[in-house]
């Protein structure tokens, strides 16, 4: 079976998922052994599973990240022009930046979007907020096109203008998890004042590290499924808490690879560090690394949402009693 | 001038030292030359402790003290000394600002301010200005080193005047210390430049523990504040805004010179040099802002263009302070060899026109990321996408309730 044939009939929900020889492999002894964890923070300090877990393995998850983002042109073609209109539109709005901006630029929601807010902070006043606004929808679409097209070549295929088509369902998924995000950042952040600078900017790496645990799946299970968002959002959590998925870990590894080893790489690079509105060609291609790495981490998403969806397409999704 | 030990008169025209005078050790801050009953008076301040702190009046022809004895400070001064209408200004690191009688030598009025002074008192229209602030360490990481007690010596109405936990714009009577207005500076404000005053408007610079930077400008009259630019660098507490010309100007520590609108605080140009300003305060001359730089250049930026049209070589310590007197530019250097440097005009001398590489140039820009997109995507997509052409694709179960197919269910 190919992932381009798919259940019979628009919106019609298969009564169980056909489980596949490969996910299969990546969830033995889901049925019993690896259940959801109970609670919202389940999934990081609840017991560690001995099995294998319904998300595979991370290492797999990231090999096939490089792979899709890599090998796909129209993925690159997408992402690295994403990166020029951001920079340009950055520079329209006269803000003064390095090219080390660069690494962020297309940094996944919600770090992507509080990036935004920054440089819209830089207008203030009502103008402030409308950009700001604006940034962070033009974000969710181009995540939503990327997740589209990362999903289009996961499921087998190449990336097409359709899977494009299909990711813009999307945006506003994306939107609100950028709202989501950007709120739970700014009101952490004030709050994690109180610890002094040591402890708030470690408090402020875990925030971020949890949001994307909770919240970055959101993009995959929106391409693919027709949900309502608390019900995407539900269903992202369940998959991070999935036992064993360390998903946890696969986050703060993308937060440090992000916030802490390409900024270092950038050092090497002297020009990146000069304010410039015309980065030269190495500091592009610094900017297109980071991207890239972004973009890999978001296909690793993808594909760790792909391997536990079967699963998790036989649990209902779990609601609140009333 | 005044350095660490001595005070020095050089000689404008050759450079020569003309006199020293010596000085009890202290910070060398900004001395001022004043009339006192048809005499110039030189004032400055001496002193790193509580003891020894304070303040000297020597005539200038011969140095001989104008008064009985030196004004005793509270304690160490950064600020220099700011004359203005018979009276000697000078705020100390425990936030003292004292008012002195530039004929006797005797306190005219003092206050306590919440924190400590930090670089001269700007004093125009018979109201004293400064932000009370610790001392930053100019290095690595902008730590407040100092944090001053309040002052034992209350003002005229007892009170410590400044705002509690966050740092604010003050405005003093120059007559009698007694607070015109306290203005709130930002949530978040870490430092400020100096302040100035023109016209019926208050600038000052602030900038937040991360660096960025925010140009305001508030009422000189009640402290309102009318209009605030953002996106400035860091403007340290050893430089201030300048006015002239019908332009706001303002050196940040990143290296930009930024000219704004005194009427709505738009920007008008900047010219981003990209190496750290500190001591350096713009300086106007006929439509030409000059400003010194962290690697020893004088730069010279046309404030009608915003374009450098002029600089001088790199030096081996940073230039500081920049005066024009008697045709000439003169400016501080810091390091080891530190002094004064005078520049004149050249006559046979060619300016140059250089952009400021902040202003997009768009052939450039996109020619050097078209070559970088076909360098990383021929580096790239060539061989991951044989590698993905290669490997068994990855075979996933039925998603649920994917519904962007056909009714026939042809996809």
């Amino acid at each position: 079976m190919t992932a381009k044939k798919r259940s019979k009939g628009k919106g019609q929900r298969p009564q169980q998922a056909r489980i596949s020889a490969a996910s299969e492999r990546a969830t033995v002894g889901r049925g019993s052994e690896s259940p959801p964890r109970r609670g919202l923070f389940g999934g990081l300090f609840g017991r560690r599973s001995t099995g294998p877990s319904a998300l595979g393995r991370l290492t797999t998850a990231l090999g096939r990240g490089f792979l899709v983002a890599g090998g796909s042109w129209p993925i690159l073609l997408v992402s690295f022009v994403a990166l020029f209109g951001e920079w340009a539109v950055l520079i329209a709005m006269g803000t003064r930046t390095t090219p080390r901006f660069l690494v962020t630029a297309m940094a996944l929601p919600p770090i992507g979007s509080a990036i935004d807010y920054q440089s819209a902070q830089a207008l203030g006043g009502t103008a402030g907020i409308v950009v700001g606004f604006a940034l962070l929808v033009l974000r969710a679409f181009v995540v939503a096109v990327l997740a589209g097209l990362i999903i289009g070549v996961l499921e087998g295929g190449r990336a097409s203008l359709r899977d494009a088509r299909r990711g813009l369902r999307a945006v506003p998924f994306v939107v609100a998890i950028n709202v989501v995000g950007l709120s739970a950042l700014l009101v952490g952040g004030s709050l994690l004042q109180v610890l002094g600078f040591g402890l708030q900017f470690l408090g402020n790496v875990m925030l971020i590290t949890a949001l994307l645990h909770f919240l970055g799946f959101v993009p995959a299970i929106a391409v693919r499924e027709r949900l309502g968002l608390i019900d995407t959002l539900r269903r992202s959590r369940a998959a991070a808490s999935l036992a064993g998925g360390q998903q946890f870990t696969f986050c703060l590894l993308y937060v440090v690879a992000l916030l802490f080893v390409l900024p270092l790489l950038g050092t090497l690079n002297e020009s990146g560090g000069l304010i410039t509105a015309n980065p030269s060609v190495s500091a592009w291609l610094y900017g297109m690394v980071a991207t890239y790495v972004n973009v890999s981490f978001l296909a690793a998403l993808s594909y760790r949402w792909m391997v536990a969806e079967p699963y998790l397409a036989t649990q209902p999704v779990r609601r609140r009693a009333r | 001038m005044v350095g660490p030990a001595a005070v020095y008169g050089i000689d404008l025209s050759t450079g020569q030292e003309r006199w020293t005078l010596a000085r009890t050790e202290g910070p060398s801050t900004t001395p001022a030359v004043a009339n006192v009953k048809g005499t110039a008076v030189l004032l400055f301040t001496e002193g790193s402790s509580s003891s020894d702190a304070k303040l000297r009046a020597v005539e200038l022809a011969d140095r001989t003290p104008t008064w009985a004895s030196p004004f005793d400070l509270g304690e160490q001064s950064h600020s220099g000394v700011t004359v203005a209408g018979g009276t000697a200004f000078v705020g100390d690191d425990a936030g003292h600002v004292v008012a002195v009688d530039l004929a006797t030598g005797e306190e005219r009025w003092s206050v306590s301010l919440n924190d400590g002074v930090q670089g001269p008192l700007t004093v125009v229209d018979g109201t004293v200005y400064t932000v009370p602030q610790g001392r930053l360490a100019i290095g690595a990481a902008a730590t407040p080193t100092v944090t001053p007690t309040p002052s034992p010596s209350p003002s005229p109405s007892g009170q410590v005047i400044g705002e509690e936990n966050r740092l604010s714009l003050v405005a003093l009577s120059a007559s009698s210390g007694e607070p015109s207005w306290v203005v709130p500076l930002p949530v978040g404000t870490f430092f400020t430049s100096l302040p100035i005053a023109v016209g019926d408007s208050v600038y000052v610079a602030v900038s937040d523990g991360a660096f960025n930077g925010e140009l305001l400008a508030v009422d000189a009259a009640d402290g309102a504040v009318r209009w605030v630019h953002r996106g400035v660098g860091p403007v340290w507490q050893t430089s201030s805004p300048t006015a002239a010309g019908g332009a706001v100007y303002v050196a940040d520590g990143r290296g930009g010179v930024w000219g704004f609108d005194p009427a709505d605080g738009r920007r008008l140009f900047d010219f981003q040099f990209n190496e750290f300003i500190r001591r350096s305060s713009p300086v106007v001359v006929g439509g030409t802002v000059l400003v010194g730089l962290g690697d020893g250049r004088l730069v010279a930026v046309d404030a009608s263009s915003g374009h450098e049209v002029w600089e001088s070589g790199t030096g081996p310590g940073l230039v500081g302070g920049i005066a024009v007197a008697g045709g000439l530019v003169l400016a501080a250097t810091g390091g080891l060899r530190g002094g004064v440097v005078a520049f004149e005009p050249d006559p046979q001398g060619d300016l140059i026109d250089v952009t400021s590489p902040s202003v997009a140039d768009p052939p450039r820009l996109v020619g050097n990321f078209v070559i970088a997109l076909l360098v990383m995507t021929v580096l790239l997509a060539v061989p991951l996408g044989y590698v993905s052409r290669r490997a068994k694709a990855p075979d996933f179960g039925e998603p649920a309730g994917s519904g962007d197919r056909n009714e026939d269910g042809t996809g």
